[in-house]
């Protein structure tokens, strides 16, 4: 396997144990403001690494990137604000 | 007189992956992904008893193996663009093909999903949570149909020779594309199926 591969592979296997751990947390049942932080933290984590290492953007200078980027940010800050005001 | 030192040589690579115009096609689905997300997120706000209550009875088991589908997809994609790139034209097509398989699958699981939610007589007048829960699970799943499409006419031109290391923009283009798909599940599975 080469580098560039090797790379890929690991970003993989973090996404799948973040993916488990989310299931984890449905097939439990828990909830509550401390589990949609971690929850919210993790669609941030998994969704960076897919905008750097999949599709490959943390190797780009075009500001077009951040497009991306700031769309990940929002919708999980706004998603996040829409469950603050519910509590 | 002043010497200027050069300046370190940049890294990385000035364009977005792939043809621009798919960016541009992809910054519009994310817009319209994005307004979905929080459309469900703030009508929730308004109506937690009754999201809370009819997501216990979606399908999580089934919801996770489709992530960790699409998750794979994304990476056997990640093999085909990097095997292009070392001029490995038949590893390209092994990769894509797999890339449609596992998309293929997590097509038949999310039909079999809407088929059992069709029998259970819910629709999309069934009650809110459902109106957003079939209409943003069907608006991505015909994003995965399309996605399929594309990866499938990408390898059917790999296959036929017409991408190398020095011309592979195509194959970017169409993993962009694939990307995207991934991306937004990995917002959307969370969201609808599990946070509460």
């Amino acid at each position: 396997m080469q580098g560039a591969d090797r790379k890929a592979a690991f970003v993989w296997l973090i996404l799948v144990l973040l993916t488990l751990a989310t299931y984890a947390v449905g097939r439990l049942g828990y909830g509550g403001v401390t589990v949609v932080v971690m929850l919210l933290a993790s669609i941030s984590l998994k969704g960076q690494l897919i905008i750097d290492y999949f599709m490959g953007l943390a190797q780009v200078r075009s500001r077009w990137k951040w497009v991306v980027t700031g769309w990940l940010a929002s919708v999980v800050a706004l998603i996040g604000m829409a469950y603050w005001i519910s509590i | 007189m002043e010497t200027v030192a050069n300046p370190p040589a940049a890294t990385g690579r000035q364009d977005l992956p792939g043809d621009f115009a798919i960016w541009i096609f992809i910054f519009a689905e994310l817009l319209v992904f994005g307004i979905f997300f929080l459309a469900y997120a703030f009508a929730r706000a308004g109506n937690v008893e009754l999201f809370n209550e009819y997501q216990q009875y979606l399908d999580r088991e089934t919801g996770a193996i489709n992530t960790l589908l699409l998750i794979t997809s994304s990476f056997f994609v990640v093999r085909a663009v990097n095997a292009i790139k070392r001029n490995a034209v038949a590893s390209c097509v092994r990769w894509l093909g797999f890339a449609v398989l596992s998309g293929a699958v997590f097509a038949g699981l999310k039909l079999t999903e809407f088929a059992a939610r069709h029998a259970d007589g819910i629709t999309l007048s069934t009650n809110t949570f459902y109106m957003f829960y079939l209409s943003l699970t069907f608006f991505h799943f015909m994003h995965v149909l399309m996605g399929m499409v594309i990866l499938t006419a990408v390898a059917v031109k790999a296959h036929r020779g017409d991408y190398s290391a020095a011309n592979h923009t195509g194959v970017e283009t169409g993993a962009s594309y694939w990307h995207m798909v991934d991306l937004v599940w990995i917002v959307l599975f969370p969201l609808v199926y599990v946070m509460h």
